[in-house]
């Protein structure tokens, strides 16, 4: 009986040691938006569509767009902070700025001070900024390196991340995606 | 079965892109490609982007809120109309949405054509 019962926990553990290698061995190709190394698994890439992003105006430059089928899709951006961005502050009210509003709110709360530059500020505050009735809340996750805010809509997600101890001098990463789920962008972005 | 677009309509929806995220070659280089997608996302980039200036508010204030339209198709069967309005406006030489609004919108627009 005893032997059973080892058995059966040395069966389980090897198991278990097995599904973590698994995962944690997961191939994965790094793509560069500014800053920031996204790790996209390997796997979804063969049949995707890259589109090569380009450097924007003065304040932000484009990322890769990656469409992995008709359903799913990953691109963005990242904003450069730089004292002369006058882009970004007052807001529009387009679906974008209302997003970036609440997600920098997120962050900031989780900053614990004001610690993001001007411009992001202003937009927090900014008074035209309405939020319309019915907008899903954001989601947020605090890693020792990023503070990732995202609201997502029937699997279509707009995500904001900054870097967590250089908050007022980093970039901003802006990244939508479109059939992904949130835990899978979380994962991407934070190489898990 | 989605119906082909005419040459003059891939060049109206160009025309109506350029207004919101301004000129870039990647995008005219797709535009032989634009089809009923780039069309579908179009819209939802208009319709998301109404604040983002003045005339883009009044355009789909008289194209949607009238109702003289159907709100799902409304892009595509307004296509000459929304081009001589914009080419009307000085409001949209030259002056497209933020850099948030561009981001988020140029990629998928791209993406319809592949």
């Amino acid at each position: 009986m005893k032997k059973i019962i080892l058995l059966i926990i040395s069966v389980t553990l090897i198991s278990c040691t097995h599904a973590q290698k698994k995962y944690s061995n997961i191939d994965t190709t790094k793509i560069a938006y500014g800053n920031f190394l996204l790790k996209i698994p390997t796997n979804l890439l063969p049949n995707a569509v890259l589109i090569a992003g380009s450097s924007g105006e003065d304040n932000y430059l484009e990322g890769v767009g990656i469409k992995f089928s008709d359903r799913q899709a990953l691109w963005g951006g990242v904003f450069i902070q730089e004292p002369t961005v006058a882009q970004v502050g007052e807001c529009t009210n387009t679906e974008s700025d209302v997003d970036l509003k609440l997600a920098l709110e997120k962050i900031n709360q989780e900053l614990n001070g004001h610690r993001l530059q001007k411009q992001y500020m202003d937009l927090i505050k900014s008074s035209s900024c309405q939020i319309p009735q019915g907008t899903s809340s954001v989601s947020t996750d605090i890693t020792p390196q990023f503070i990732i805010a995202s609201r997502c809509e029937n699997l279509e997600c707009s995500t904001y991340v900054v870097e967590k101890n250089n908050a007022n001098n980093s970039q901003i990463l802006m990244l939508f995606t479109k059939g992904l789920t949130w835990s899978w962008i979380k994962k991407v972005i934070k190489g898990a | 079965m989605l119906e082909k677009l005419t040459i003059n309509e891939k060049n109206d929806l160009y025309t109506i892109i350029v207004s919101v995220i301004g000129e870039g070659v990647s995008i005219a280089q797709r535009k032989p490609y634009f089809n009923e997608q780039t069309i579908k996302i179009v819209r939802e980039m208009v319709e998301a982007n109404r604040d983002c200036n003045e005339a883009m508010k009044e355009l789909v204030t008289n194209l949607i809120t009238a109702g003289r339209l159907p709100a799902r198709k409304w892009l595509r069967k307004a296509l000459g109309r929304v081009n001589g309005l914009i080419k009307a406006s000085d409001d949209f030489n030259g002056f497209g949405c933020k850099a948030s609004v561009k981001i988020k919108w140029k990629s998928p627009i791209i993406m319809t054509t592949y």
